[in-house]
């Protein structure tokens, strides 16, 4: 009974044995030897192509079972330059690039807006943030933003009629200070009171086409003759949902 | 003789006659006379009492002190009239302005037009004069106000509370 005991463990351990040869032998290439690279970008949703091929990823994402070697990686943005980097693969490993896009953005003004009240067709209270260009309230398709304001008087910033603009007040006064646009939420406003001293810091504005705007609104005017107005300042991004302005 | 001394008599009785009855005409005209002195007085009287009540009534009705609200240029606008002197007026005006306008004021006003004209008193960039007409009530005063600088007019309205 013991030898046929003793002869099922050999058997069994024989078989076991047997087994692990086969695999080795059948994937000389094992998954350890390959390599990765985990791409990502300061503004997400690149494109990540390898080379020449679209890898239908976009940032971030990874690029898997690379053999070890030099890759050039391309992301594409739309609206922005495409940005290369060249990547080392080494067997194993996961290689990480974080790229940061090209920034595309225009800075305008100052772009002159007058308060509503007591001024005539000569001083328009609206921009079109797109062009840096001042309208008047009635052009509603055009206007992103106003100055509004009462006898009281009472004055504010205001979304267009038509398009709407929602916006977010900044802790700082520095337009050139590189800070980045806050997520638009549902906190977002689309009107900003403006005390009868003006406003301090800049405003972050999230507009009908998803632009995000950082704006300085300099007050002036406010006497007998001179009606209240901004002089308005601002960096305009051109790329859609892109909240960097650096 | 006795011829001589009735004709002297009936001459002086003519004479006594005629004198008596010359001054019972002259107290007659004199009560005429005093009658129409008393007239004229009267009339005089009157009239100076008609021009005091006049006067009276325009002095009171001139009382400018207090405070006048409403707009300038469109914009709220308290004018208060704190001390006044005759015809001649002092106070302030507050014109709610983005920067709002604060100035010292002093004016003159002529009961016999309604006419009120002031100026400001600190100098500034936008300093200037009214010039207006109160209403007959003397709840009212309207008119423009004209820059110095550039002589660019606003309308004012307000109204005394």
């Amino acid at each position: 009974m013991k030898k046929y005991f003793l002869f099922i463990i050999i058997l069994l351990t024989s078989v076991i044995f047997y087994s692990c040869g086969s695999d080795t032998s059948t994937n000389p290439e094992p998954a350890a030897q390959k390599g990765s690279i985990y791409v990502t970008s300061d503004l997400p949703g690149a494109q990540i192509w390898n080379g020449t091929t679209n890898t239908n990823k976009v940032t971030p994402d990874s690029i898997t079972g690379l053999d070890a070697g030099n890759y050039s990686i391309t992301l594409k943005f739309q609206g922005l330059r495409d940005t290369t980097i060249s990547a080392t693969v080494k067997a194993g490993e996961k290689t990480t690039l974080k790229v940061k896009l090209p920034l595309s953005v225009v800075t305008f003004g100052p772009v002159r807006i007058w308060e509503t009240f007591g001024t005539n067709a000569s001083q328009p209270s609206g921009l079109q943030l797109s062009t840096g260009t001042p309208y008047s309230t009635s052009v509603t398709d055009k206007v992103d933003l106003y100055f509004f304001s009462t006898s009281t008087p009472t004055y504010k910033i205001l979304t267009g009629t038509a398009r709407n603009t929602y916006f977010f007040v900044g802790s700082s006064a520095n337009l050139s200070d590189t800070v980045s646009a806050p997520l638009k939420t549902s906190s977002w406003k689309q009107e900003v009171p403006v005390p009868v001293t003006g406003l301090t810091n800049y405003i972050f504005a999230y507009d009908q086409d998803q632009h995000y705007s950082k704006i300085l609104f300099a007050i002036g005017g406010g006497n007998p003759g001179i009606p209240s107005y901004f002089d308005v300042t601002y960096i305009y991004n051109l790329v859609p949902n892109d909240r960097r302005f650096k | 003789m006795q011829n001589k001394y009735s004709l002297t008599l009936v001459v002086l009785l003519f004479t006594l006659l005629f004198s008596a009855g010359c001054q019972k005409k002259q107290e007659q005209q004199q009560p005429q006379q005093k009658q129409a002195d008393t007239t004229a007085v009267k009339d005089t009287a009157k009239k100076a009492d008609t021009t005091t009540a006049k006067a009276a009534q325009q002095s009171q009705a001139a009382d400018l002190k207090g405070t006048w609200r409403g707009t300038f240029d469109q914009r709220p606008t308290t004018l208060k009239i704190t001390e006044q002197n005759g015809n001649d007026f002092k106070g302030n005006i507050t014109i709610n302005y983005r920067q709002v306008i604060n100035q010292q004021v002093n004016g003159t006003f002529d009961p016999a037009t309604k006419r009120l004209t002031m100026k400001d008193l600190l100098h500034s960039r936008f300093m200037g004069k009214y010039a207006g007409k109160v209403s007959d009530d003397m709840k009212k005063f309207s008119g423009t106000f004209t820059m110095t600088a550039d002589g660019s007019k606003f309308n004012f309205n307000l109204a005394k509370k």
